[in-house]
Protein backbone atom coordinates (compact mmCIF):
# COMPACT_ATOMS: atom_id res chain seq x y z
CA UNK A 1 0.00 0.00 0.00
CA UNK A 2 1.39 3.48 -0.57
CA UNK A 3 1.31 5.95 2.38
CA UNK A 4 3.19 8.33 3.16
CA UNK A 5 3.28 10.17 6.29
CA UNK A 6 2.10 13.50 6.51
CA UNK A 7 2.29 16.33 9.42
CA UNK A 8 -0.14 18.90 9.24
CA UNK A 9 2.41 21.48 10.10
CA UNK A 10 5.00 20.43 7.55
CA UNK A 11 2.66 20.95 4.78
CA UNK A 12 1.85 24.55 3.48
CA UNK A 13 -1.85 25.39 3.77
CA UNK A 14 -3.27 28.40 3.39
CA UNK A 15 -5.02 27.79 6.65
CA UNK A 16 -5.17 24.72 9.22
CA UNK A 17 -9.21 24.95 8.97
CA UNK A 18 -9.06 24.89 5.06
CA UNK A 19 -9.77 21.55 3.49
CA UNK A 20 -7.32 20.11 1.82
CA UNK A 21 -7.26 18.26 -1.52
CA UNK A 22 -6.07 15.24 -1.77
CA UNK A 23 -4.82 13.24 -4.85
CA UNK A 24 -2.38 11.33 -6.42
CA UNK A 25 -0.63 10.21 -3.02
CA UNK A 26 0.07 13.37 -1.90
CA UNK A 27 -1.62 16.46 -0.33
CA UNK A 28 -1.95 19.65 -2.01
CA UNK A 29 -3.72 23.19 -1.10
CA UNK A 30 -4.18 24.72 -4.45
CA UNK A 31 -7.60 25.06 -4.85
CA UNK A 32 -10.63 24.35 -2.57
CA UNK A 33 -12.58 21.71 -4.89
CA UNK A 34 -11.57 18.72 -3.77
CA UNK A 35 -12.99 16.89 -0.21
CA UNK A 36 -11.07 14.90 2.00
CA UNK A 37 -12.45 11.98 3.98
CA UNK A 38 -11.15 12.48 7.25
CA UNK A 39 -11.64 10.94 10.88
CA UNK A 40 -11.54 14.78 12.48
CA UNK A 41 -11.58 15.27 16.11
CA UNK A 42 -12.23 18.69 15.00
CA UNK A 43 -15.29 18.03 13.26
CA UNK A 44 -16.49 15.21 14.10
CA UNK A 45 -19.90 15.47 12.63
CA UNK A 46 -18.43 16.36 9.64
CA UNK A 47 -16.39 13.61 8.17
CA UNK A 48 -16.61 14.02 4.97
CA UNK A 49 -15.48 17.57 3.85
CA UNK A 50 -16.80 18.18 0.40
CA UNK A 51 -17.43 21.67 -0.88
CA UNK A 52 -18.12 23.94 -3.51
CA UNK A 53 -15.66 25.20 -6.05
CA UNK A 54 -15.08 28.93 -6.01
CA UNK A 55 -14.43 31.82 -7.89
CA UNK A 56 -16.88 30.75 -10.31
CA UNK A 57 -14.28 28.62 -12.26
CA UNK A 58 -15.81 26.00 -12.18
CA UNK A 59 -14.55 23.54 -14.94
CA UNK A 60 -11.15 25.13 -14.85
CA UNK A 61 -10.17 23.67 -11.22
CA UNK A 62 -12.15 20.65 -11.38
CA UNK A 63 -10.63 19.38 -15.28
CA UNK A 64 -7.10 20.75 -13.57
CA UNK A 65 -7.61 18.20 -10.45
CA UNK A 66 -9.63 15.70 -11.54
CA UNK A 67 -8.73 14.45 -14.71
CA UNK A 68 -4.76 14.23 -14.79
CA UNK A 69 -5.01 11.56 -11.91
CA UNK A 70 -6.17 8.43 -12.92
CA UNK A 71 -6.95 7.71 -9.16
CA UNK A 72 -10.45 8.77 -7.73
CA UNK A 73 -9.96 11.52 -5.83
CA UNK A 74 -13.14 10.86 -3.48
CA UNK A 75 -11.91 7.77 -2.24
CA UNK A 76 -8.67 9.42 -0.32
CA UNK A 77 -8.53 9.55 3.20
CA UNK A 78 -6.82 10.94 6.09
CA UNK A 79 -6.77 9.30 9.04
CA UNK A 80 -5.17 10.94 12.21
CA UNK A 81 -6.68 13.80 14.17
CA UNK A 82 -6.99 17.56 13.00
CA UNK A 83 -3.83 19.33 13.59
CA UNK A 84 -1.94 16.36 14.50
CA UNK A 85 0.55 13.78 12.31
CA UNK A 86 -2.19 11.75 9.58
CA UNK A 87 -1.10 8.81 7.62
CA UNK A 88 -2.11 9.72 3.52
CA UNK A 89 -3.30 6.52 1.96
CA UNK A 90 -2.80 6.52 -1.80
CA UNK A 91 -6.58 6.48 -3.16
CA UNK A 92 -6.55 3.34 -4.66
CA UNK A 93 -4.49 1.38 -2.26
CA UNK A 94 -6.88 2.63 0.42
CA UNK A 95 -9.74 0.73 -1.13
CA UNK A 96 -11.41 -1.86 1.39
CA UNK A 97 -8.76 -1.58 3.92
CA UNK A 98 -9.13 -1.18 7.20
CA UNK A 99 -7.95 2.71 7.29
CA UNK A 100 -11.39 3.16 5.33
CA UNK A 101 -14.50 2.68 6.43
CA UNK A 102 -17.26 1.60 4.20
CA UNK A 103 -19.86 3.53 4.92
CA UNK A 104 -17.44 6.02 4.39
CA UNK A 105 -16.43 5.26 1.02
CA UNK A 106 -20.38 4.58 0.79
CA UNK A 107 -21.24 7.94 1.37
CA UNK A 108 -17.95 9.63 -0.10
CA UNK A 109 -18.89 8.29 -3.30
CA UNK A 110 -22.63 10.18 -3.25
CA UNK A 111 -20.78 13.13 -2.07
CA UNK A 112 -18.68 13.02 -5.11
CA UNK A 113 -21.79 12.50 -8.27
CA UNK A 114 -23.05 15.99 -6.17
CA UNK A 115 -20.18 17.89 -6.66
CA UNK A 116 -19.95 16.61 -10.26
CA UNK A 117 -23.55 17.52 -10.86
CA UNK A 118 -22.06 21.12 -9.82
CA UNK A 119 -19.66 20.50 -12.28
CA UNK A 120 -22.29 19.46 -15.00
CA UNK A 121 -24.23 22.64 -14.42
CA UNK A 122 -22.01 24.36 -15.34
CA UNK A 123 -21.25 23.62 -19.02
CA UNK A 124 -22.47 25.99 -21.19
CA UNK A 125 -23.98 26.28 -24.58
CA UNK A 126 -22.34 24.25 -27.27
CA UNK A 127 -20.64 22.09 -24.28
CA UNK A 128 -19.90 19.69 -26.65
CA UNK A 129 -19.13 21.46 -30.00
CA UNK A 130 -22.39 20.20 -31.73
CA UNK A 131 -24.16 22.52 -30.64
CA UNK A 132 -25.45 21.14 -27.28
CA UNK A 133 -27.67 23.12 -25.13
CA UNK A 134 -26.22 24.81 -22.24
CA UNK A 135 -26.97 22.43 -18.59
CA UNK A 136 -30.49 24.12 -17.31
CA UNK A 137 -30.24 25.32 -13.41
CA UNK A 138 -34.03 24.13 -13.27
CA UNK A 139 -32.65 20.50 -14.32
CA UNK A 140 -29.72 20.70 -12.11
CA UNK A 141 -32.57 21.21 -9.49
CA UNK A 142 -34.25 17.80 -10.76
CA UNK A 143 -30.93 15.96 -10.56
CA UNK A 144 -30.52 16.68 -7.22
CA UNK A 145 -33.29 15.51 -6.34
CA UNK A 146 -33.22 12.44 -8.29
CA UNK A 147 -29.65 12.06 -6.50
CA UNK A 148 -30.61 12.47 -3.13
CA UNK A 149 -33.52 10.00 -3.76
CA UNK A 150 -31.09 7.51 -4.74
CA UNK A 151 -28.86 7.85 -2.63
CA UNK A 152 -31.60 6.88 0.13
CA UNK A 153 -32.76 4.19 -2.10
CA UNK A 154 -29.61 2.77 -1.86
CA UNK A 155 -29.18 2.70 1.38
CA UNK A 156 -32.37 0.80 1.86
CA UNK A 157 -31.33 -2.16 -0.33
CA UNK A 158 -29.87 -5.59 0.43
CA UNK A 159 -26.75 -4.39 -1.80
CA UNK A 160 -25.20 -2.07 0.03
CA UNK A 161 -21.90 -1.79 -1.80
CA UNK A 162 -23.84 -1.59 -5.11
CA UNK A 163 -22.20 0.96 -7.64
CA UNK A 164 -23.37 4.42 -7.36
CA UNK A 165 -24.92 5.95 -11.07
CA UNK A 166 -22.95 7.62 -13.43
CA UNK A 167 -23.45 11.26 -14.77
CA UNK A 168 -23.97 13.50 -17.82
CA UNK A 169 -24.98 16.57 -19.44
CA UNK A 170 -27.77 15.52 -22.46
CA UNK A 171 -27.35 17.69 -25.26
CA UNK A 172 -30.78 18.67 -24.28
CA UNK A 173 -29.58 20.98 -21.89
CA UNK A 174 -30.81 18.11 -19.07
CA UNK A 175 -28.53 15.79 -16.53
CA UNK A 176 -28.86 11.94 -17.36
CA UNK A 177 -28.38 9.46 -14.77
CA UNK A 178 -27.53 5.77 -15.43
CA UNK A 179 -27.43 3.44 -12.92
CA UNK A 180 -26.47 -0.46 -13.53
CA UNK A 181 -27.05 -3.19 -11.12
CA UNK A 182 -26.51 -6.76 -12.51
CA UNK A 183 -28.50 -7.24 -15.49
CA UNK A 184 -30.76 -4.23 -14.62
CA UNK A 185 -30.37 -1.31 -16.20
CA UNK A 186 -32.11 2.31 -15.32
CA UNK A 187 -31.72 5.61 -17.29
CA UNK A 188 -33.14 9.32 -15.32
CA UNK A 189 -33.26 11.98 -17.53
CA UNK A 190 -33.48 15.43 -15.86
CA UNK A 191 -35.11 17.72 -18.00
CA UNK A 192 -36.54 20.64 -16.87
CA UNK A 193 -38.61 19.69 -13.55
CA UNK A 194 -39.62 16.38 -15.63
CA UNK A 195 -37.83 13.07 -15.60
CA UNK A 196 -37.70 11.01 -18.32
CA UNK A 197 -37.34 7.10 -16.80
CA UNK A 198 -36.19 4.02 -18.97
CA UNK A 199 -34.98 0.88 -18.20
CA UNK A 200 -33.97 -2.63 -19.03
CA UNK A 201 -34.31 -5.66 -17.00
CA UNK A 202 -31.76 -7.23 -19.86
CA UNK A 203 -28.29 -6.28 -20.28
CA UNK A 204 -28.50 -8.12 -23.82
CA UNK A 205 -31.59 -6.61 -25.12
CA UNK A 206 -31.84 -3.56 -27.35
CA UNK A 207 -35.80 -2.88 -26.41
CA UNK A 208 -36.28 -1.39 -23.07
CA UNK A 209 -39.20 -2.39 -20.51
CA UNK A 210 -40.71 0.80 -20.95
CA UNK A 211 -40.51 4.65 -20.78
CA UNK A 212 -42.21 7.26 -18.38
CA UNK A 213 -42.02 10.90 -18.20
CA UNK A 214 -42.68 11.68 -13.98
CA UNK A 215 -42.14 13.95 -11.79
CA UNK A 216 -39.01 13.33 -9.99
CA UNK A 217 -40.72 12.01 -6.85
CA UNK A 218 -41.89 8.93 -8.81
CA UNK A 219 -39.01 8.04 -9.87
CA UNK A 220 -38.02 6.59 -6.60
CA UNK A 221 -40.10 3.57 -7.54
CA UNK A 222 -37.77 2.84 -10.47
CA UNK A 223 -34.63 3.54 -8.17
CA UNK A 224 -36.56 0.64 -5.74
CA UNK A 225 -36.86 -1.67 -9.00
CA UNK A 226 -33.21 -1.39 -9.70
CA UNK A 227 -32.35 -2.56 -6.15
CA UNK A 228 -34.96 -5.07 -5.46
CA UNK B 1 -29.72 12.99 -30.50
CA UNK B 2 -31.89 16.00 -30.44
CA UNK B 3 -35.45 15.71 -31.88
CA UNK B 4 -35.69 19.15 -32.64
CA UNK B 5 -32.77 18.76 -34.95
CA UNK B 6 -33.18 19.55 -38.61
CA UNK B 7 -34.26 16.87 -40.96
CA UNK B 8 -31.03 15.48 -42.51
CA UNK B 9 -29.05 16.71 -39.54
CA UNK B 10 -27.64 15.00 -36.51
CA UNK B 11 -25.41 13.71 -34.75
CA UNK B 12 -21.83 14.44 -36.67
CA UNK B 13 -19.67 11.42 -37.07
CA UNK B 14 -16.30 11.23 -38.57
CA UNK B 15 -15.45 8.34 -41.91
CA UNK B 16 -12.53 6.11 -40.64
CA UNK B 17 -10.47 6.45 -43.49
CA UNK B 18 -10.70 9.86 -44.63
CA UNK B 19 -10.01 11.16 -41.30
CA UNK B 20 -7.95 9.98 -37.80
CA UNK B 21 -8.58 10.52 -34.41
CA UNK B 22 -6.72 13.27 -33.76
CA UNK B 23 -8.30 15.20 -36.40
CA UNK B 24 -11.93 14.73 -35.68
CA UNK B 25 -13.24 18.12 -34.67
CA UNK B 26 -14.88 18.40 -31.44
CA UNK B 27 -12.44 16.45 -29.66
CA UNK B 28 -11.52 20.53 -28.03
CA UNK B 29 -15.03 21.56 -27.22
CA UNK B 30 -15.25 17.76 -25.03
CA UNK B 31 -11.81 18.08 -23.79
CA UNK B 32 -12.70 21.58 -22.06
CA UNK B 33 -15.85 20.14 -20.90
CA UNK B 34 -15.12 16.66 -19.44
CA UNK B 35 -11.28 16.80 -19.40
CA UNK B 36 -9.64 13.98 -21.47
CA UNK B 37 -12.01 11.52 -19.65
CA UNK B 38 -13.82 10.19 -22.61
CA UNK B 39 -12.93 8.23 -26.24
CA UNK B 40 -13.65 7.63 -29.81
CA UNK B 41 -15.32 5.07 -30.35
CA UNK B 42 -15.00 3.22 -33.76
CA UNK B 43 -18.21 2.15 -35.57
CA UNK B 44 -18.85 -0.06 -37.66
CA UNK B 45 -22.13 1.35 -39.63
CA UNK B 46 -23.82 -1.88 -40.09
CA UNK B 47 -23.50 -2.87 -36.51
CA UNK B 48 -24.65 0.24 -35.45
CA UNK B 49 -28.32 0.63 -37.18
CA UNK B 50 -29.08 -3.11 -37.60
CA UNK B 51 -31.58 -2.98 -34.38
CA UNK B 52 -32.93 0.57 -36.01
CA UNK B 53 -33.30 -0.29 -39.24
CA UNK B 54 -37.15 -0.15 -38.68
CA UNK B 55 -36.89 3.09 -37.36
CA UNK B 56 -36.26 5.17 -40.42
CA UNK B 57 -32.41 5.88 -38.42
CA UNK B 58 -29.44 5.98 -40.97
CA UNK B 59 -25.81 7.53 -41.47
CA UNK B 60 -25.22 9.61 -44.62
CA UNK B 61 -21.79 11.52 -45.88
CA UNK B 62 -22.91 15.07 -45.92
CA UNK B 63 -20.22 17.96 -46.68
CA UNK B 64 -19.42 19.95 -43.37
CA UNK B 65 -17.18 22.91 -43.85
CA UNK B 66 -16.87 23.59 -40.44
CA UNK B 67 -14.66 20.60 -41.00
CA UNK B 68 -13.01 22.43 -43.49
CA UNK B 69 -9.89 20.55 -45.03
CA UNK B 70 -12.43 17.43 -43.40
CA UNK B 71 -15.37 18.49 -44.69
CA UNK B 72 -15.70 15.26 -47.04
CA UNK B 73 -15.30 13.11 -44.12
CA UNK B 74 -18.25 14.52 -42.85
CA UNK B 75 -21.18 12.14 -41.60
CA UNK B 76 -24.35 12.30 -39.80
CA UNK B 77 -26.23 9.92 -37.53
CA UNK B 78 -29.67 11.00 -38.79
CA UNK B 79 -33.37 10.15 -39.03
CA UNK B 80 -34.30 9.53 -35.02
CA UNK B 81 -35.68 13.47 -35.08
CA UNK B 82 -38.58 11.80 -37.24
CA UNK B 83 -39.58 9.46 -34.36
CA UNK B 84 -42.68 10.94 -32.80
CA UNK B 85 -43.11 11.66 -29.14
CA UNK B 86 -41.95 9.60 -26.10
CA UNK B 87 -42.28 6.29 -28.46
CA UNK B 88 -39.63 8.49 -30.42
CA UNK B 89 -37.56 9.08 -27.12
CA UNK B 90 -37.77 6.09 -26.17
CA UNK B 91 -36.40 4.68 -29.23
CA UNK B 92 -33.87 6.98 -29.01
CA UNK B 93 -32.22 5.76 -25.92
CA UNK B 94 -32.78 2.92 -26.98
CA UNK B 95 -29.97 3.54 -29.86
CA UNK B 96 -27.95 6.16 -27.73
CA UNK B 97 -27.59 2.57 -25.36
CA UNK B 98 -27.02 0.23 -27.98
CA UNK B 99 -23.93 2.38 -29.64
CA UNK B 100 -22.60 2.72 -26.11
CA UNK B 101 -21.84 -1.03 -25.61
CA UNK B 102 -20.34 -1.08 -29.54
CA UNK B 103 -18.15 2.05 -28.64
CA UNK B 104 -17.02 -0.24 -25.52
CA UNK B 105 -15.51 -2.70 -27.81
CA UNK B 106 -13.31 -0.75 -29.36
CA UNK B 107 -12.60 3.06 -28.75
CA UNK B 108 -9.84 5.58 -28.97
CA UNK B 109 -8.65 7.57 -25.67
CA UNK B 110 -7.58 10.95 -26.54
CA UNK B 111 -4.81 11.48 -28.18
CA UNK B 112 -4.17 7.42 -28.63
CA UNK B 113 -3.75 6.07 -32.03
CA UNK B 114 -4.66 2.37 -30.60
CA UNK B 115 -7.56 1.40 -30.25
CA UNK B 116 -8.78 -0.09 -26.60
CA UNK B 117 -11.44 -2.20 -25.23
CA UNK B 118 -13.32 -2.01 -22.43
CA UNK B 119 -14.50 -5.46 -22.15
Amino acid sequence: MATAKLTWENLNFPAKNDIVPVYGGFARALTKEMGVVTESSKYPAAPFLFFAPYDNEVAKYWGELLFPQKEPVYLSVLTGAWGEEAILESPLASIGTAAVPQRALFSAEWDRLKLELMRLGSLGQNWDGEDAEAVSPTSVRTARTLLDLAQEASARAPYRQSPPPTLFASVEGGIAIKWHLGPRELKCVALGDKVEVIRWSSSERFESDGFWEVPAHEVAEHFKWLLQ
Amino acid sequence: MKQKHEPGDGVSLGIAGLITVPQMRSIACLRESYGPEFGIAELNVREALQPATDSGISILQKDDPEWAEFQGAHAVLTGYQALPGNAGRRRISELQRHLVKLARKRFYPPGAQTALSAE
